[in-house]
């Protein structure tokens, strides 16, 4: 953003107004010394002539004066040339005595000194009088040094006033044209800073060509972008939806895979008690048959069959309360949901000779989804369940199941020993469609849905490592999922 | 007062060569090259009347002050008298109205408007078989 109160160094329009004034200021300067200069020569210059015409004047008709001693009109001829830049004018003859001074200070007679034949003087010229090349004299004019120096002080004034104004409109004129130069762009910026987000922005037609070219590009391509972003994020939400939607099925089917787990569980649960059912009612036939019925052996086998069908509708009660689908949270005690969990997964454990080993040294209260939950921890059994039935070395295959306080922190600690899991791949585990396993065996969404679950819908914390531990005097290695609550 | 006496004498000794009527240095040294343009030899004998030409003269280098007219090689005229006892003598004026009255005089050397004049007369100085150098030539009417 461009600051518009405060002088902003780094902008264009700074820079080009230095280039600009620092040229015209060395311009200036520049001319300033070589005006100065002019002048000190041109003011010596006329000097120079000044003394050359008066010589040209007094050579035509001092020499004369000089060769007959007519000092009268020597005096005469002498005293009429006025000039500010001349101080004194002498006339010696070739031996140097003074034969006029203008000035009363030189005496007439006595002798001046010609070192100026030898020595350069700046403010001493002298022209010889020659007739026949015979010297008759010379005209000597002294310089008035303090009337050079008024005049060099007045063209120094004049060069001062000169470049002070020349310095000012400098600065005005790279002002303006810096301005003029820079405006295109600052209006570019200015309604790029000005325009709302996502506002379509045209630029007119520029003056300058570039100028034109950059704001038309600039206004295109920020059109694009806003394009492009309305439709990124209609194409974001749709894709989104998808996925979304894509997850929701495959949260279903993962369900629906459990159940369809469950429903053997349950009907190998069924076997049992179902046996009993008819192991009992086969016998009340027979003895009854035989008139060998005895009432109270009929209660007790009565007692039994109620027992055995209170046991199938727990089953059914407990599986008709997971498939249920609840959108209220309550409250219930970590020893409650584990005891439904241990209850759904019980018989594919025992089918695969699988030991789960509970501790529930903190009986700690949760509220939350209560089948999200207990869904969340079978999908880690089941992933537990298969580590260790494709684990083949061991023998006995153990899942660990622990509760308890860390830091102040509800924890359910869950491990087998399965082996553990790779340490590269073990960050991408909770990743949706991430498996090890065969395509037709998984679909890699199972501890994804467990992540969802516990992180995203019930704010706890899922964390994953490998865990080696010594159980009945043996060492083992396994995966341990620690849920923080 | 001793002091001041000297002083004055001094004074005097230097004012005493502007009593001349001409600057007596310049002139010797103007006349030598004059006459050296006629004649193309050193120590000229030169005859004059006059006592500040004759001091001109003795301040020469290459002019030589001739007691009678006779021995000498040139006389400058000053003035008419001068003509008097001129004889076939070669003359040169001081001033150009005496060019006139003589036809012994070749040349004269004066002063116009304070500027220096020289004249040479061509007939005169081819009656005495003189022959100027080429740098005076230009004065040769």
């Amino acid at each position: 953003m461009l600051n518009k109160k405060n002088i902003n160094f780094s902008s264009l329009k700074f820079k080009l107004f230095m280039s600009m004034f620092i040229v015209l200021f060395l311009f200036i300067i520049a001319k300033f010394f070589i005006d100065y200069k002019e002048n000190e020569q041109k003011t010596l210059n006329y000097l120079v002539n000044t003394n050359k015409t008066i010589n040209k004047f007094l050579a035509q008709n001092i020499k004369g004066y000089i060769y007959n001693n007519d000092f009268e009109n020597i005096k005469s001829l002498v005293d009429s040339i006025e000039n500010p830049y001349i101080r004194n004018i002498l006339i010696v003859n070739p031996k140097g005595k003074i034969l006029y001074s203008k000035l009363t200070e030189k005496q007439i007679g006595s002798d001046y000194t010609l070192s100026f034949l030898s020595e350069k003087n700046n403010f001493l010229f002298y022209s010889s009088f020659d007739f026949l090349d015979v010297n008759m004299g010379y005209q000597i004019i002294e310089a008035n040094m303090q009337e050079y120096e008024n005049e060099l002080i007045s063209e120094l004034k004049k060069l001062f006033l000169f470049s002070t104004i020349s310095t000012f409109f400098g600065l005005l004129l790279s002002f303006i044209l810096s301005t003029y130069i820079s405006r295109p762009i600052n209006e570019i910026i200015n309604r790029l800073n000005k325009s709302k987000k996502n506002e379509y922005i045209k630029f007119d037609k520029q003056e300058i060509d570039e100028f034109d070219f950059l704001a038309q590009t600039v206004a295109i391509q920020r059109n694009e972008l806003i394009e492009l972003n309305k439709n990124l994020s209609i194409k974001i939400k749709e894709e989104v939806n998808k996925s979304q939607k894509i997850e929701k099925k495959l949260f279903e089917s993962e369900k629906l895979a459990a159940m369809g787990e469950m429903i053997g569980n349950i009907s190998h649960q069924w076997r049992q008690p179902l046996s009993v059912i008819s192991t009992v009612a086969s016998g009340i036939i027979v003895n009854q048959k035989f008139n060998l019925l005895d009432l109270d052996k009929i209660e007790g086998d009565m007692n039994n069959i109620v027992l055995q069908t209170k046991y199938l509708s727990k089953t059914i009660d407990d599986f008709r309360n997971f498939i249920k689908n609840t959108n209220v949270k309550s409250s219930f005690t970590i020893s409650h949901l584990l005891d439904k969990l241990v209850s759904l997964t019980h018989s594919a454990l025992v089918n695969n000779n699988i030991i789960l080993i509970k501790e529930i040294s903190e009986d700690f209260e949760l509220t939350a989804y209560e089948n999200e939950l207990i869904q969340a921890l079978i999908n880690i059994i089941n992933n537990s369940k298969d580590a260790t039935l494709s684990h083949t070395e061991i023998t006995n295959k153990y899942i660990f199941i622990k509760t308890e306080y860390t830091n102040g922190k509800k924890q359910l600690i869950i491990y087998d020993n399965g082996g553990g899991i790779k340490q590269d791949i073990i960050d991408k585990i909770f990743e949706p469609y991430f498996t090890t396993k065969n395509q037709s065996l998984g679909t890699g969404i199972g501890l994804h849905m467990t992540y969802t679950i516990l992180v995203i819908k019930h704010n706890a914390q899922i964390e994953v490592s490998n865990y080696k531990f010594n159980y009945d005097y043996t060492e083992y290695v396994g995966a341990k999922f620690i849920i923080t609550f | 007062m001793r002091k001041n006496f000297f002083g004055l004498i001094l004074f005097g000794l230097i004012q005493a060569q502007y009593l001349f009527s001409f600057d007596i240095e310049t002139a010797s040294k103007i006349y030598d090259k004059l006459f050296y343009a006629v004649f193309e030899k050193t120590n000229i004998k030169v005859f004059v009347n006059d006592d500040e030409y004759k001091q001109m003269i003795l301040s020469s280098k290459n002019l030589v002050l001739s007691e009678s007219i006779n021995m000498s090689d040139i006389v400058i005229v000053t003035s008419e008298n001068d003509l008097i006892n001129i004889q076939d003598k070669v003359a040169f004026a001081i001033e150009k109205s005496l060019l006139e009255k003589n036809t012994n005089i070749i040349g004269a050397f004066y002063w116009n408007k304070g500027r220096p004049e020289i004249i040479f007369i061509k007939d005169r100085l081819a009656h005495y078989n003189l022959k100027i150098t080429e740098s005076f030539e230009k004065y040769v009417k």
